[in-house]
């Protein structure tokens, strides 16, 4: 009996120190996996539409999530642009327009991540490219954008990203 | 040189020093008179039902200030044709002219025109290319695929027509052969353009807007006043109207205050079609 108790002591000792160490090993590659994610530049950027069409529906990327929000909430004509100001590097854009009047309505979506790093870039969106332009670029009317320039969207937005029109 | 006239009558000799077993050039023979009953079932000929198919040349145009037609665009397409007619196929050997009337209806299934857009070398800026996918149903598409566009084409016709016939048989069997030329002096045409969930309707009555070549082949059961034949058609059709304008995408021009190039959207207004189409065709004769 006395045997047998130090049997199983041994033996729940070596199973105990197996998980332990399994579980220490799980923990270890736990860690590796979930890198913490690290948040890009954050700023204000102009989306400038100047395609041949109304854009019935513009969103931007979460790089963290890969979901997408809209920024307007009315459609964005011609010539028309929408201020985001809580862009950040390498965020995706997408638009949905028809594809011809009457037509079906087709989404286009930044190829890759939009690349910014300061305060003005504005992103031009095509009938179906895009063209971001530096903030001091010579076809760039907009530039850098004030904080007094923002004015608190108005609430019934739900998700949308913080933007004005 | 031989004159056609000439022509014909030895080609008429040859055919009826050919006749074997009771085969014979089969010759007109009219009425005593047109103004009677017999003498405008001669001239209607019969009516005829015709079913076929065959290729279609559309170019479309657009109207800048609401005159000048510009052609934007142009390409061929598949045709199927169905129409309804007075009978206008060989009866008896020899030059004709008669009347022609009836319903021709053509479908055709047309698409604009993909063409690649040159890309401006990036000056200072960063140029993105998009990816393109159906908002409905998040399939991925080809940014510059085409729009597809369906084309129901109606024309109630009347006209005339000029040809020669020749045509040989027994009393129960003639095989006939012909050539013609046709002018539609007056159609009312009605055009259904179809494009995803649009579609648009345009009326028109026109005059002296379509005309075409036929050429044909067949036999006919004289006894039973039936004829059928195949025929091959080519046929113009200027400017059908589409009522409202269907958008379609131009060829490339460069912005220099974008700098980009880009196709503009333009609205057709009308299509100009020239079709060649096989036929086969079943009729009755008066």
């Amino acid at each position: 009996m006395r045997y047998l108790s130090l049997r199983s002591i041994v033996l729940s000792s070596l199973v105990t120190l197996a998980l332990s160490l399994g579980a220490g090993c799980g923990a270890d590659a736990q860690v590796e996996n979930s890198e913490p994610y690290e948040q890009g530049y954050v700023g204000p950027i102009t989306i400038w539409n100047r395609s041949q069409f109304e854009l019935l529906e513009v969103e931007v990327s979460d790089p963290e999530t890969d979901e997408f929000a809209p920024v307007i909430s009315a459609p964005l004509g011609q010539e028309e642009s929408v201020e985001v100001w809580m862009f950040e590097e390498g965020a995706s854009v997408a638009f949905v327009r028809e594809r011809a009047e009457g037509g079906k309505m087709l989404r286009v979506e930044t190829g890759q991540g939009v690349d910014v790093d300061a305060s003005g870039y504005t992103l031009i969106i095509f009938d179906d490219t895009f063209r971001l332009l530096p903030p001091d670029h010579e076809d760039n009317p907009f530039g850098d954008l004030s904080p007094d320039d923002f004015t608190e969207p108005a609430q019934d937005t739900g998700d949308e990203m913080m933007s004005e029109q | 040189m031989l004159s056609s006239a000439s022509l014909l009558n030895v080609i008429s000799t040859i055919a009826l020093s050919w006749t074997v077993g009771g085969l014979q050039i089969i010759w007109p023979d009219p009425p005593e008179s047109y103004l009677s009953w017999d003498g405008v079932k001669y001239l209607l000929g019969g009516i005829e039902a015709s079913i076929g198919a065959g290729s279609v040349a559309v170019t479309s145009l657009v109207r800048f200030d609401d005159v000048l037609r510009e052609p934007v665009a142009s390409g061929t397409a598949w045709i199927d044709v169905l129409s309804v007619s007075l009978y206008s196929g060989p009866k008896a050997t020899g030059w004709r002219i008669a009347p022609t009337g009836g319903w021709l209806r053509q479908s055709i299934y047309i698409s604009d025109f993909s063409r690649d857009l040159p890309r401006v070398e990036d000056d200072g800026f960063t140029t993105i290319p998009g990816t393109c996918s159906d908002a409905e149903t998040g399939d991925s598409v080809d940014c510059a695929l085409p729009n597809a566009y369906s084309l129901d084409l109606q024309s109630f016709y009347g006209g005339l027509f000029l040809g020669y016939d020749f045509v040989f048989g027994g009393p129960n069997f003639h095989v006939l052969s012909g050539a013609y030329a046709t002018l539609n002096a007056v159609e009312y045409r009605r055009a259904d353009v179809r494009l995803a969930n649009n579609s648009i309707t345009g009326n028109e009555l026109i005059f002296a807007r379509s005309a075409g070549l036929t050429g044909t082949l067949g036999f006919a059961l004289p006894k039973w006043n039936v004829v059928a034949r195949t025929s091959m058609d080519y046929f113009f059709f200027g400017n059908f109207g589409f009522g409202d304008g269907v958008e379609v995408r131009g060829p490339v021009v460069f912005d220099d205050e974008k700098d980009v190039y880009y196709r503009p959207r333009l609205e057709v207004d009308e299509a100009r079609l020239s079709s060649v189409s096989l036929k086969f065709s079943l009729a009755y004769t008066f």
